[in-house]
């Protein structure tokens, strides 16, 4: 020590506490009072630098779910949040999938409220007004920062400004050698660790081998109460993702920040071993780790990789026999792979999934090798895989259009209500099902579609929307593909990237497809038909509608048209003070023309309503409308007159059918919508007049499944019926949704099946509007990986009805049990028939 | 209400259980999770019974002077003697009671500058059941002489500054006196407390608050624990002033827990003032109306954070915010809010009814504005808080309040602030200080002495330094690596954790100055330890989210730059 030591910075004397921030005032040094961002904002810009590139991003962007789902207020509006840095450098640096944001990020992921904790976001940022430069100081966090007009920011990697990209660089630096100092193992080998540890992976990137700081040895524990997730106290940097993967993402609400400072921890509950907290196991913790702080334990990966053996070796062994042909015994190199966590992370399109949801899914994703001639999939079918082309040209066939499927008059309500719906005479060993057409892919009859790796991906519509395959396709010449879960899927979706091909892909298909389908064009000759198809090319939209949420009020002004894809619309009139449904709408069916023709003069003359809507419409589950603009609905029926006329009949029918159901709308109709049952393919009735309630059907089910019934005797009553709770196999069924292990899912018929791999989650129970989903311990043997010993624990699995699939016979066992021929299972239309609906 | 409801469970039963836990998140309705983030985060809350006398002693500065540690060990023999489950002994962040270093608190109760003999015999008698006769801070206020300029009311609770608003309400006017008088935050940013009023004042939103930062917590900051004994009705009296000037309707007072006294004090302040119609519904018979209640802190030096304040009012761990936004507009639940020290609040009345804060601004020495206070300990005669002029230097502080150093040794360095701004020798080297201050100096000026330094805020912004409220003064006899030691080891303890450059940092810099400490390093790997530190310090004062990790390196960066000698002893 002495007078040479000079390398203290000398003009840098002690900082005093700051007064405020930056961007904390406005340019007339009024100060910024930070509101929740307003729907203004989407259309607001604000100019910002970012290592020198100039961008215009909007003040704020739609607030996204888990899911890059868009989230909407009750009126069908995006909510807006506001942009930050991270979002606007996220627009300029990432094009495609592997392309990389400068900004490292360890605390934020784009799906997740930022938290700003781990600081190596920090930015350097300048403001610009006035002309003059002014620096900031101190370093933003990019995750959290908002952007404001005349914001320059210096990141990590900044080449027009190499003294702040320094700072920026040194900074990050010396936070990553503190969080490698203490939550990395001495001498670790990134390389090793990059795949689960991002801060590995950072380390890495930064050309951090060691850290300068000594590692401090807290005395951390491990828990290791769960059987599927194992918590390394000593890994964990305090990043708060699995706080708000447990609690906002999927709203557990049970892993929280516990104490304070350098012994802080996460903690399970009130700070509990993992397994006596409220924790459902779920994974989503240690999905979102970036540490190997919360981990699968090893056991819990081999048990899903061995449930994904099996499920391939039955398939490919019954496959062997039905076709003879088909994935017959081959030589290595053509059998069906399923590829390893290591493998699917190095692809592209997959390289914003986590490594841990692989291992978490036994890497669910297999590669099939095919020959020329072999199937994909068959339409008609409830597929529970997508497949991602890599190599081949595959045919796409609407074989039931030849064959099967004949177009008639729906039944019940439906058919009433005038439109048509689909039908498949599937010739499988479970008798007669009736399936609706998803019509995704759909091509005149003499249409050859054929599709390459460019097409990227097939089938993921019935992954998506759950409705069963619209088409068969064949391999054409030797092809490979990568078949994935709808898990995979939904997690593809997170990545705003990846998600954004997805979509695009799925838009394409469904406009595309649409337009042969359009039912309003129906009665037109072909010739018409195809002029139409041809103005609408490039006019119509995908319309995603959620649960509950209005599409148009009635009075609004009316300015397009809808035609429903998917699911279910409800139309509702004002009648005084009351409310009434007056109809719903299924898929194939439009609306919304009345308001629009009402709006050319002349044409259609209704003084009540002139250019307003008559009803409100709003979807009743997850709904897809294909939109027409007003504008474009207006030029088309001018330049085809007998659309126009075909167009007003109809709609003076309607007009007039609603006067008539003024006075008809019964309550029951409500009942009956309240508990979803037109959702219904196979409801569990019984007849109380013959019912003894000797409760046979309760324990026949029981009998049926090891000793735990899948139905309960209680329910809403419709005239002398009851609807017992049990499993209804709805066309679009909630439960499905976000199984984080793809464990429930269709397999070729219309019942709901849940494998063996469940990890007790307990979501779709949840899910269930209907309480028909249950959980239940069952007991299972694992191997302790220490010492190798087989103990019993007990398992959580949701059990429903999957009827008796696996049962020989042709009627589930509660039917076929009771003594009385009380119990019949039939769909929601059929029971709304009998009892007499509207 | 968690928090709330937390300190009252344990006031009622000593401690809380795993079921009282239980019981509080299905009563509340809130998940166990967040139950368990409040109640382990704050210090205050106990999860087991306590023992039957339980002895915390303060280690932070003055008190670590007084020999603190020497008296945790003694008194941890006692412990030992009669086994955990009876006494129990603990060290705790700064008490707040500097000026009677060391300070203990036994079952909650003072006992100040007392040998270790003396509190063997407290901590024996409770033992034995009795309580032995605390030292009071009212007891010890009756024994202060000097007479304060801020109460213009002498004692009495007038609140005539309120009644003039009400009549004719001009929060403009108001404004205008506190920029005339050109008062500071004292709190320790030193902002300008008009153009915070302002701030919040047109601040949109029907509702905002107002309060009062009393968690005074900075080891060596004393101030407001008298103020609030003394003065009270002044603390009141400018919030009132600032509710009805920035339109707020509520205010609350965040005391810390640990000032029993003043807590009591305010409470009956508050209910005097209701009584004669100053605040609570319709002040003075006006339509205004502004209700007060105060707010224990459940404890720990984090919550002075005025952010991290916020997060504790409102149930949450008192983390610190990401900012922007400020307080002032998105303040307690999101609303504008007013928050200022005790002491800032304290003037309001005095600046408002004395020619329009003229007075105030003329009460400066030398070109400096107004008055404000100091706590002062360590090795002074007469430690104590001292109502002074701004401008004054810190020999005027040193000798003509304080009586000079005590038993004559002689100055080697003080704390300005704390522990925050490290410590400041008394011949100060130029070469590390700012420019704009050096240029003011004859040329060539290689050293300026401590003592001549002017104690202003302003002043000290050109300097580079860190003036507090809190000053520490450090004698000869010194010895400086374990006293920053010391500090280092306040910052890593109150850090709350939220953000990786404090909560790791702070706990790395301890490592190294404990390695140092222990004469662990030889010249060649000290000399890149030290450049380490020095990165460090850099890091953490551009990425902390907060003032704390801000300063938490300061300390050791200070030492290293200032007392080189002093550290050289340590590399062998």
């Amino acid at each position: 020590m002495g007078k040479e030591r000079t390398n203290l910075p000398d003009d840098q004397p002690f900082v005093a506490i700051e007064e405020e921030s930056l961007f904390a005032r406005d340019i007339d040094g009024q100060l910024v009072r930070i509101v929740a961002a307003t729907s203004d904002d989407f259309n607001e810009d604000v100019p910002i630098t970012i290592d020198g590139h100039a961008i215009t991003v909007k003040k704020a962007v739609p607030l996204k779910d888990a899911q890059g789902n868009i989230v909407r207020d009750a009126e069908g509006r995006a909510i807006p949040r506001a942009t930050t840095i991270y979002d606007a450098a996220n627009e300029i640096f990432i094009q495609r999938p592997g392309d990389r944001n400068p900004i490292p990020t360890l605390c934020h992921k784009e799906h997740m409220q930022p938290a700003g904790v781990c600081r190596v976001c920090v930015v350097e940022v300048f403001r610009n007004d006035r002309g003059q430069r002014r620096p900031g100081g101190k370093l933003v966090p990019a995750c959290h920062h908002r952007v404001e007009p005349g914001m320059e920011v210096q990141t990590i990697e900044s080449a027009n400004d190499p003294a702040a990209g320094e700072r920026v660089r040194s900074a990050v630096g010396l936070l990553t050698e503190l969080l490698v100092a203490d939550h990395l193992p001495t001498g670790f080998a990134a390389e090793e660790l990059s795949h689960t540890s991002e801060l590995a992976a950072l380390a890495r990137r930064l050309g951090i081998e060691s850290s300068r700081f000594a590692s401090h040895d807290k005395g951390a524990t491990r828990d290791r109460s769960s059987l599927q997730i194992q918590v390394d106290h000593a890994a964990c940097i305090l990043c708060d993702r699995c706080v708000r993967a447990c609690n906002q993402v999927k709203e557990n609400l049970v892993i929280g920040r516990n104490g304070k400072g350098y012994s802080a921890t996460i903690a399970f509950g009130l700070n509990q071993p993992m397994r006596d907290s409220g924790c459902v196991s779920c994974g989503e913790c240690a999905v979102s780790c970036p540490t190997d702080a919360l981990t699968f334990t090893s056991e819990f990966i081999e048990r899903q990789k061995e449930f994904l053996h099996q499920d391939l070796q039955q398939e490919q062994a019954s496959a062997a026999v039905k076709t003879g042909r088909k994935r017959k015994a081959a030589s290595a190199d053509e059998t069906d792979e399923i590829l390893t966590a290591e493998q699917l992370v190095k692809l592209p399109l997959f390289s914003g999934i986590p490594f841990k949801f692989f291992q978490f899914n036994g890497g669910a994703v297999v590669r099939r090798k095919l020959k020329a001639g072999d199937v994909l999939c068959r339409e008609g079918e409830y597929g529970k895989t997508a497949f991602i082309l890599e190599q081949g040209r595959f045919e796409v066939f609407l074989q039931a259009s030849k064959n099967h499927v004949q177009s008639e008059a729906a039944p019940g309500i439906l058919g009433r209500l005038g439109f048509l719906t689909s039908r498949l005479v599937s010739r499988g060993d479970k008798g007669e099902t009736r399936f609706r057409r998803d019509g995704g892919a759909s091509a005149a009859p003499d249409q050859r579609v054929v599709m390459t790796p460019d097409d990227l991906i097939l089938g993921e519509m019935t992954c998506m929307n759950r409705y069963p395959r619209s088409a068969t396709v064949m391999a054409i010449e030797d092809g490979q593909v990568l078949e994935i879960r709808r898990n995979v899927l939904y997690m593809l979706q997170r990545n705003p990237v990846s998600r954004e091909i997805l979509d695009r892909v799925y838009r394409e298909r469904v406009l595309v497809s649409q337009l042969r389908n359009l039912s309003i064009l129906s009665d037109l000759p072909e010739e018409e038909q195809n002029a139409c198809c041809e103005y609408l090319k490039d006019k119509l939209e995908l319309v995603r509608v959620d649960p509950g949420q209005t599409v148009f009020r009635q009075d609004e002004l009316a300015d397009a048209l809808y035609l429903v894809r998917l699911g279910f619309v409800k139309v509702t009139q004002r009648y005084g003070l009351d409310e009434r449904v007056i109809n719903y709408l299924g898929p194939g069916s439009y609306f919304g023309e009345i308001g629009l023709l009402s709006s050319i003069p002349g044409l259609f003359d209704e003084e009540d309503f002139r250019g307003r809507r008559t009803a409100s419409c709003s979807a009743l589950d997850d709904v897809e409308l294909i939109r027409i603009r007003g504008k474009d609905f207006a030029e088309l029926i001018g330049n085809f007159p007998s659309l126009r006329e075909a167009l007003l009949k109809h709609a003076e029918q309607l007009v007039e059918r609603d006067k008539h159901i003024q006075q008809k709308a019964t309550t029951e109709s409500s009942d009956f919508l309240a508990q979803g049952l037109f959702n219904a393919n196979s409801l569990l009735v019984l007849d109380l007049e013959s019912c003894t309630r000797c409760d046979e059907c309760t324990r026949a089910c029981s009998d049926t499944h090891d000793g735990v019934t899948r139905l309960i005797r209680e329910g809403l009553r419709f005239d002398k019926f009851l609807v017992a709770s049990s499993c209804r196999s709805c066309l679009d069924p909630y439960c499905m949704v976000g199984c984080p292990v793809d464990a429930i899912h269709r397999e070729g018929s219309l019942e709901v099946l849940i494998e063996d791999h469940c990890i007790g989650c307990g979501l779709c129970a949840t899910n269930c509007p209907y309480g028909n989903i249950n959980m239940h311990g069952f007991e299972e043997s694992r191997t302790d990986p220490e010492t190798k010993r087989r103990h019993a624990v007990i398992q959580q699995k949701a059990t429903t009805c999957d009827l008796c699939r696996n049962v020989r016979g042709k009627e589930p066992s509660c039917v076929y049990a009771c003594p009385h021929h009380a119990a019949f299972r039939m769909s929601g239309e059929e029971l709304f028939q009998i009892v007499g609906g509207v | 209400m968690i928090v709330q409801e937390l300190q009252r469970m344990q006031h009622d039963r000593g401690y809380l259980s795993q079921n009282d836990l239980k019981l509080l998140s299905e009563r509340l309705e809130v998940p166990l999770y967040r139950v368990n983030e409040v109640v382990s985060f704050y210090p205050h809350f106990r999860r087991q019974p306590p023992p039957q006398v339980r002895v915390q002693v303060c280690r932070d500065m003055s008190c670590h002077m007084a020999g603190a540690c020497e008296l945790r060990a003694a008194l941890g023999k006692i412990a030992d003697r009669f086994g955990e489950q009876q006494v129990h002994v603990e060290s705790v962040s700064c008490l707040g009671r500097c000026d009677r270093a060391p300070a203990v608190m036994i079952n909650e109760r003072p006992y100040m500058a007392r040998t270790a003999r003396q509190l063997e015999d407290v901590v024996e008698r409770c033992v034995d059941g009795h309580v032995p006769e605390p030292d009071f801070d009212i007891d010890h206020l009756a024994g202060q002489s000097q007479e304060w300029a801020i109460d213009v009311y002498r004692g009495d609770a007038r609140y005539d500054a309120v009644r003039e608003f009400v009549k004719s309400p001009e929060p403009r006017r108001v404004i205008e006196a506190l920029e005339q008088a050109g008062l500071l935050g004292m709190g320790g940013a030193g902002g300008r407390a008009y153009k915070k009023w302002t701030d919040v004042w047109q601040a949109g939103g029907a509702q905002k608050y107002v309060v009062c930062n009393a968690d005074e917590s900075e080891p060596g900051t004393f101030k407001d624990r008298e103020l609030l004994l003394r003065a009270p009705h002044l603390v009141l009296e400018g919030m009132i002033l600032g509710g009805l000037v920035v339109g707020a309707s509520k205010g609350y007072v965040y005391v810390r827990h640990e000032y029993p006294e003043q807590i009591a004090a305010v409470d009956q302040a508050i209910r005097a003032a209701e009584r004669i119609g100053a605040c609570g519904r319709s002040i003075f018979g006006s339509g205004h109306s502004f209700e007060l209640e105060t707010f224990t802190s459940p404890g720990g030096y984090i919550c002075g954070e005025q952010t991290a304040l916020i997060e504790a009012m409102e149930d949450k761990r008192a983390e610190p915010r990401n900012r922007p936004p400020e307080l002032q507009t998105n303040g307690l639940w999101d609303c504008p809010t007013l928050l200022n020290n005790v002491e800032t609040f304290a003037w309001v009345p005095s600046i408002v009814l004395k020619d329009q804060g003229r007075w105030f601004a003329e009460q400066g020495r030398e070109s400096c504005r107004g008055m404000r206070f100091f706590s002062v300990s360590g090795d002074v005669r007469r430690p104590g808080v001292y109502e002074v002029p701004n401008g004054i230097t810190f020999a005027t502080l040193l000798h003509e309040y304080c009586g000079g150093m005590r038993d004559g040794v002689a100055l080697k360095a003080a704390a300005l602030s704390g522990p925050s701004g490290g410590f400041v020798p008394a011949r100060i080297p130029t070469r590390y200080l700012g420019r704009r201050f050096v240029s003011q100096l004859p040329p060539g000026t290689e050293f300026v002495e401590l003592n001549d330094l002017v104690l202003d805020i302003a002043t000290f912004r050109n300097i580079g330094l860190m003036l507090g409220g809190g000053i520490v003064v450090y004698g000869e006899q010194r010895d400086l690596v374990d006293e920053a030691l010391a500090c280092l080891k306040f910052f890593r303890n109150e850090s709350c954790g939220k953000c990786v450059p404090c909560r790791i940092g702070s706990q790395k810099i301890v490592q190294i100055a404990t390695d140092l400490h222990e004469r662990r390093y030889d010249e060649a790997s000290f000399e890149s330890q030290t450049a380490l530190v020095n990165e460090l310090t850099q890091t953490m004062q551009t990425t902390s989210i907060c003032g704390l990790g801000m300063v938490a390196a300061n300390p050791f960066y200070g030492l290293l730059r200032f007392f080189p000698d002093e550290v050289k002893r340590y590399v062998p």
